[in-house]
């Protein structure tokens, strides 16, 4: 799984590579700023180079105009991957995974929680910035506050006239779901991420999938430990909560396959069809 | 089963069409431009 921290580290320092704004102490407005990079990256990050796409959703709907843009990019890769960006590219989502890593028992939340992603996207993302007009899922979003909110007040003292109530609020936000990461893994992706919530829509028919034998497995729940969310793979291998980190393929039941090649075989149906089955753990 | 996997195959098959046929014509109609607002995170 070294593979899936190079990418992670990549997808933390890629979208944010504009050095140049220690001189200029203003964000990047390029033409770059244009695409959005399919994660959770704030637009007003020092060093974004790109956009984030639930700021680009939120915009569109602020200004009352339909992003096709935004639909189609979105679509297009959680029709091909569900929500793999989240656990292979997202920054959030590794910082979470970096703080998940001290040592407290970890609990797990009920699998309806995972619905909250979707109420938060109707609401924050879609129909409140289209009746107020303002952007509300950026202007309380944790990863905001981490990526710009905090550091544009530390650095810029100009900034610090902007504070009102709303940067208290997304302050308490953030500690809030601070205190959350360490006793429960990622419980941003699972309760609130509206990126999350859009591309988890696409879990069940996208191209690459997960695949349990299940009648060969034990259900000896050591996917449910190495899993980031807490998901019983052979339950549901493809859950709206799953966010595709492919750590449970270590257990030689689980595989990815593709809607176009063969599903894995169960145990039984290796054997009937002369195959030497080869276990991994 | 094997009805039941090209139903999945075509299902798939025609959401990317129709997908990347909203995204060339959110490109067309010029949506990149749409997105550089100014970020107001405070």
């Amino acid at each position: 799984m070294k593979t899936r921290l190079i990418t992670q580290i990549a997808g933390s320092i890629l979208p944010n590579s504009y050095f140049q704004v220690i001189a200029t102490k203003t964000i990047y407005q390029g033409r770059l700023k244009g695409i959005c990079a399919p994660l959770f990256n704030c637009y007003a990050c020092p060093l974004a180079v790109v956009s984030c796409p639930i700021g680009t959703l939120q915009h569109f709907s602020a200004i009352g105009k339909i992003p096709y843009y935004v639909i189609g990019y979105l679509g297009i890769i959680g029709l091909a991957v569900g929500r793999m960006a989240c656990g292979w590219i997202c920054p959030f989502g590794f910082f979470q995974d970096l703080i998940a890593k001290i040592k407290i028992r970890k609990f797990r939340f009920p699998s309806y929680l995972g619905y909250m992603r979707y109420f938060i996207l109707v609401i924050l993302v879609f129909i409140i910035p289209f009746l107020t007009h303002e952007p509300w899922f950026t202007k309380l979003c944790p990863w905001g506050t981490i990526e710009a909110g905090i550091p544009w007040i530390l650095w810029n003292s100009n900034f610090r006239s902007l504070i009102s109530n709303i940067y208290y609020l997304k302050l308490a936000i953030l500690v809030g779901f601070l205190g959350l990461m360490l006793i429960f893994k990622r419980p941003f992706c699972f309760l609130a991420c509206p990126l999350g919530a859009i591309f988890a829509l696409f879990n069940k028919i996208s191209i690459i999938r997960l695949g349990v034998d299940i009648e060969s497995c034990t259900r000896c729940d050591r996917c449910l430990r190495d899993c980031p969310v807490n998901i019983r793979v052979y339950e549901n291998p493809n859950s709206h909560n799953c966010i595709r980190c492919l750590k449970c393929t270590r257990c030689s039941k689980v595989s990815v396959y593709s809607i176009f090649s063969k599903k894995p075989m169960s145990h039984e149906e290796e054997l009937e069809a002369g195959y030497q089955v080869n276990s991994k753990s | 089963m094997k009805i039941k996997k090209n139903y999945k195959i075509i299902i798939s098959v025609a959401l990317f069409v129709v997908l990347t046929a909203i995204l060339v014509y959110g490109i067309i109609k010029g949506d990149f431009f749409t997105t550089l607002f100014n970020g107001r995170t405070l």
